[in-house]
This record gives C-alpha cells, structure tokens and sequence, in this order.
C-alpha cells in the first residue's frame, strides 16, 4: 500500500480501485477485486473452536456472550445425567469447515441468544444443520436455571418422541 | 477518463466548477514544487467523497500523494498525515457537503488546534454527485429531491462560520478566476496554520450559480460576487468579519493572522515541557 510521502494514493472512498490506487468503475476490474476480497475468506478455514462430548447426537452451541451461563448449563445438565455436546467458536461466519462437519452429523443443534428471531440458528439452517434457538429477549442475559429447564425440557422431548416413532424431530 | 490514467472513468460535466480548481491545484503545486526545490511527493492531497473528491484521480501531470477517504473526514485524516509527518504539505480538496455539513464538527477544533493544512473548499451549494440533494451552502426556498417543497433551512456563510471558528488564514474565489486561485492556494499553503481557500465553484447541472455571481445587466441580475477593495486589511479579523457580514460573496483574500502559530510547534513547544523520566524515577513515582 502506497503511504504518505511517497507516489500514489490510497483511497477509502467505497469504489473499486485499480494496482495505482485509483478509482475505477470497469467491470472487469470490479470481478478482479470482488473475487479477491473473497478470496481472503479462505484465510478463515484454520478457524478453531471448542468441543466435547462429541459423541452425543444433541449438542448446544452458544455464541458470544452467552456462553458463561451456556457453559454453567452445560455442566449442571452433564451431572445431572442428561448427556448433550458442546460446542463453541468466536468464527460464526464462515464456520470453521471441520466444525460444520461435525454439526451436519447432529440430530439436533441447541442454540441458545439473546435475540427475537433466533439468527444464529437461521444461519446454521441455512448450511444445512439441524439447528433450533433458545431465545430469550428480556433484555437480560441467560439465567443458568432458566437454560438448564429449557434445554432438558427439549431433550427429553426430542428422545420421548423418538421412542415412540423412532424418528429424530419434533416441532 | 485522465490521460495519467486512462481506466478511470469518472466524468466532471462539462462547465463544471472543478475543472478550474484542478487546474489551479496543478499549478499551484507545480509552482511550489519549482520553487521550494522539492519533490512532488511532498504533497499529499487529501479529498473527502463527492464530485470534488474525485480531483485527487483527474489530477494531471507529477501526481502528487493521493488520499480519496470517507465521508466528511479530510480534516481527521490531514491531522493523522501531518502530525506523523510534519515535513509534508497537507492539501484538503473537499466539497461544501463534504466539509460543511457531514465534516462540519471537525472544523472548530482543528482551527483551534491550528492544523498546519491548506483546505480548498470547493463551494457549490448542492450535493451533486448524488444528483442535486440541499447542502448548507444551498439558498433558502430552493427546490432540490431533499426540499421539494423549497429549503427551510437558511443557507450558511461558511466564510463567516471559517472565520469565527478561528481559521487563521481564510480567502475567498471563484474557480473561474484560476490565476487568481492559483496566488490564493500558494499563499495558503505557505501560510503556518489552518488556511481555507474557500471557491465558488458552481455545479452546471444542479445549481448554475455563474450567471448570478458575475451578474447579466441585460437580465438585470446583479453581480453577488465582489471584490475585496485594494485598501482591505488582511491582518484585522473585524475588518474580515466585516466583508463577510457585508452580503454577497467577497472575493480575495479576507483574512491571515500574522502570530499564526501552526499545531506542530504548539506540540513541539509542549513536548520541551514532558521531560522524558528515568526508569528509577517512573518506579518511584509508582510507589505508594
């Protein structure tokens, strides 16, 4: 990148620029920098993230904040017999490519946010993963009692239904 | 298209005050360059978004340091390259929506500061390069796509609000007078502290401003443009306010402080007093 005191020009003005630092509006030259912006995506794929327990068909996922109530839940539940995964990374989007691997195989993916819409999950959906929030939009964070009910109350749901039909979902 | 380079396809509209003002900008650099013995590089021209930003591709000749950044943020941007670098000249291309309105904040403490940069106010009363939205600098009861029912807001004087923010050199143009730009921009740059060139430089397509600056006796428009008298004292402040307050637009240079002391000295003068501390007096004043 050309700096101050020497030739050429930086610019930050949106547009795309050219190897001179100068602005250009040509196609062509607008496929050459989109694709090698994404190109840097490919930078992510070392991404790591947490996991355990990974042997277990239900798992939750938290992101962000929520992972120190998520995490308390996770234990309490883990002692309390009901055997469920964890996992967690800061790199939501893309996903570390082995972490989603190891979401597919998942009957089912807990996601518990602070949101309305439950936009993490929609996300994990979209690439394929069985995935289903647990909102909460008080404005508050996660109480780890509050997970811990919601979180056993879905899984003995999940596995009572299985028993009878024998098929992974329900609802 | 430039001839520098023949990619670039943004176009100014034909008539378009700007031209005069690239070409003032080249030459007044070129002349610096000349005379101060100095390479083009020294420069470094700093431009905000909009059609005045895009002086910094269709500059022609030895390019100088090009910096085309966001919105509103020449004066941010010309702090970060001067106080890293002061031994570079720092010139501000930059628009009336650019630096006015959206980068007006950054004005009064950068004047106060006495940021040792020159700032080319390219003044056309409307956002053109999004298609003629009301700027500051637009007229009251103006029709554009943001006032369809005329502007309520009354137009600012930026000479006026330069000037009572605490700009120590402040002059005023037309882009069509390009010599006289040129001596404005020069003197500008030469000046130690916060100069402003501001310019009238009317935008063809969304607000023609040239007929009503220099007037049409056989529509009987007069003249709002008018040139500061011969006997104009540069170093009074009042007599400046004066000549900005008088109605119309002011032409020549208006003001310049004569104890303008520029931010780098200021910071240099502060920097005597911050003696650096030894490590063993650091600990000890750590110590409870």
């Amino acid at each position: 990148m050309p700096i101050p005191g020497g030739p050429g020009a930086y610019i930050a003005n949106a547009s795309e620029h050219d190897p001179m630092g100068d602005t250009t509006h040509l196609p062509s030259r607008h496929i050459e920098m989109t694709e090698r912006r994404f190109s840097k995506l490919k930078l992510l794929e070392d991404g790591t993230y947490e996991s355990e327990n990974t042997d277990q068909s239900i798992a939750i996922m938290p992101w962000g904040g929520s992972k120190g109530p998520a995490l308390e839940a996770f234990s309490q539940l883990i002692d309390a017999g009901i055997n469920i995964g964890w996992y967690y990374t800061t790199q939501l989007h893309p996903l570390p490519p082995k972490l989603l691997e190891e979401l597919l195989t998942k009957e089912l993916v807990l996601v518990p946010e602070l949101n309305y819409l439950g936009q993490f999950s929609m996300v994990l959906r979209s690439l394929g993963v069985r995935a289903e929030s647990i909102t909460q939009y008080t404005g508050l964070p996660f109480k780890v009692r509050d997970l811990v009910n919601r979180v056993s109350e879905r899984v003995k749901a999940t596995t009572s239904s299985k028993a009878k039909t024998s098929v992974g979902r329900k609802g | 298209m430039s001839k520098k380079n023949p990619e670039y396809d943004f176009k100014w509209c034909p008539g378009c005050g700007d031209f005069g003002v690239r070409r003032a900008v080249e030459m007044a650099l070129q002349q610096r360059m000349v005379r101060r013995e100095e390479p083009m590089e020294n420069t470094v021209l700093i431009a905000g978004i909009g059609c005045s930003g895009n002086l910094v591709h269709l500059h022609e000749g030895e390019q100088p340091y090009g910096f085309h950044g966001v919105h509103g943020r020449t004066l941010p941007v010309a702090m970060g390259v001067k106080m890293s670098r002061p031994d570079l000249n720092v010139l501000i291309v930059a628009g009336d929506g650019d630096f006015l309105s959206i980068g007006g904040e950054h004005i009064a403490p950068q004047a106060q500061r006495n940021l040792n940069v020159c700032a080319v106010i390219m003044d056309n009363g409307v956002y053109g390069l999004t298609k003629g939205q009301s700027s500051p600098t637009t007229a009251m009861g103006v029709i554009t796509p943001t006032t369809p029912f005329g502007k309520v807001e009354t137009r600012m004087n930026p000479l006026d609000l330069f000037l009572s923010l605490g700009a120590s050199f402040l002059a005023s143009t037309v882009s069509n007078k390009v010599r006289d730009l040129v001596s404005l921009i020069v003197q500008g740059m030469e000046h130690p502290g916060f100069a402003v060139v501001n310019v009238q430089s009317p935008c063809t397509t969304y607000n023609d401003t040239y007929e009503e600056l220099k007037g049409n006796p056989t529509k009987g428009i007069q003249p709002t443009a008018w040139d500061l008298p011969d006997d104009h004292e540069v170093h009074s402040k009042e007599a400046a306010l004066q000549a900005v307050r008088a109605g119309g637009i002011p032409l020549g240079l208006l003001y310049q402080d004569p104890n303008s002391i520029p931010f780098e000295q200021r910071i240099a003068k502060m920097n005597e007093k911050n003696v650096p501390k030894s490590a063993a007096e650091l600990i000890e004043s750590f110590s409870l």
